[in-house]
């Protein structure tokens, strides 16, 4: 009877410490809520865009607003729009690829239709980060680039679509099939406020 | 009475070396002091002015097969900077010293993970080789940025700092050497190099930089 008792309780702690530690591993918002895989192993992989939007707003000095939105839509088209009027389409690839040794690469290609941009790739370190009062530690994810080239196939150089981001993105969601990131700026500079918004969904590729 | 002195004792002498253990830990720094009683967190919150920054920064710009190599060493005391550039290009070597008020710098590291960065305009008279006296340049840069911060990874020492942002000659990452309530100092060292070619032209632009920075609570 107290052989019964007794591996009843272990069994009830063993269990309780297992799922303690897995609710453990939810860092993002939206991670799943049990995973058998630590987040260096989940984030370890081939990544490609499924979808993204980067919104800039622009506050002059003297007052009003502007808003340049970049989406990138689930299929592989991309549109550009600003209030100005100007717009642009085509098609695009982004891929993520992390290493288990701390290096990551990135490429990036977009073909306005009717045209061609070029490839840009980047790559350095990343590590997760956080750990502090708003963000669970591992919650962000930081991206140092160390190297970077963009090839054109035109004569002059056409960078437009690209636009200064930062460098820690917070982890929204971190699953074996999904991963995605979300980034907020406020850059002043001379008097001009400039908001980055920004979300990416990649999926394995 | 004498019963009372004697647990007074007895948890004094429990409890005075346990506390300095337990504060003792918190020297992650190698010029950490040797205990604190706040948090690394607490000690990182709040206002921040730049009170001293050394710098040595390598830049070697390709413009088109047009090459100009910068070695810049720079100091500032909080107040005056001091540049001294060595600049190499088609097998000439020019001077040039800058020195005057730098541009100052603020950061505020916020509770909810926001770090704003202020930059705020100086002037620097510089001299040197193929120059006539001295010169002004009014350095205009005023920015500020809000962005994220957070420890490194696997940081259980709290010993790494990341910013979500580059601005001017400061990297993303840095290692802590000192945390105190009044005083930080953040050493790093940042290479970055980024190359654009089109048919028929080629621009790359190689830096190699390292910065030592000490920053003074101003809360």
């Amino acid at each position: 009877m107290w052989k019964i008792n007794f591996k009843s309780i272990v069994l009830l702690l063993l269990t309780a410490l297992i799922v303690t530690s897995f609710i453990g591993c939810k860092k993002g918002e939206d991670d799943p809520w049990l995973s058998f895989r630590g987040r260096k192993n989940r984030i370890t992989n081939n990544w490609k865009l499924q979808k993204g939007r980067v919104l800039i707003t622009t506050y002059p000095p003297l007052g009003g607003s502007s808003q340049r939105t970049i989406n990138y839509a689930e299929g592989g088209g991309y549109s550009v729009s600003e209030t100005g009027g100007f717009t642009e389409q085509g098609s695009y690839e982004i891929k993520l690829r992390f290493y288990q040794d701390g290096r990551f690469t990135k490429e990036h290609n977009e073909t306005p239709n009717g045209s061609t941009r070029g490839t840009s790739k980047e790559e350095g370190t990343w590590h997760f980060s956080g750990g502090n009062s708003n963000f669970e530690k591992r919650e962000l994810l930081a991206l140092l680039k160390e190297e970077s080239s963009f090839l054109s196939q035109n004569t002059s150089l056409n960078t437009s679509i690209n636009y200064n981001g930062g460098n820690l993105f917070q982890i929204q969601r971190l699953a074996f099939q999904e991963l995605v990131l979300k980034a907020k700026q406020r850059i002043t500079s001379g008097g001009t406020i400039q908001e980055i918004d920004e979300e990416w969904t990649f999926i394995p590729q | 009475m004498m019963k009372h002195n004697l647990y007074f004792r007895l948890l004094m002498f429990v409890l005075l070396p346990l506390t300095v253990v337990v504060s003792s830990g918190c020297k992650r720094g190698e010029d950490d002091s040797m205990f604190s009683l706040k948090s690394r967190d607490k000690r990182l919150l709040g206002a921040w002015k730049i009170t001293n920054i050394t710098a040595v920064r390598d830049i070697s710009i390709n413009d088109n097969s047009n090459v100009v190599n910068t070695l810049m060493e720079v100091t500032f005391d909080g107040e005056q900077t001091k540049q001294d550039c060595t600049i190499v290009t088609n097998n000439t070597t020019y001077k040039r010293t800058y020195t005057g008020k730098g541009v100052s710098y603020t950061f505020n590291f916020e509770k909810f993970g926001v770090l704003e960065v202020v930059a705020t305009s100086g002037d620097v008279r510089y001299s040197g080789t193929n120059i006539t006296g001295e010169l002004q340049q009014i350095q205009t840069m005023k920015k500020s940025i809000q962005t994220y911060w957070g420890w490194g990874q696997d940081d259980k020492d709290k010993s790494n700092l990341t910013l979500g942002f580059n601005l001017y000659e400061f990297g993303p990452s840095y290692k802590i050497r000192q945390l105190k309530s009044k005083e930080i100092i953040l050493e790093s060292i940042y290479n970055d190099k980024d190359e654009e070619t089109s048919p028929g032209y080629t621009y790359t632009n190689d830096l190699k930089s390292s910065i030592k920075i000490t920053l003074t609570s101003t809360k």
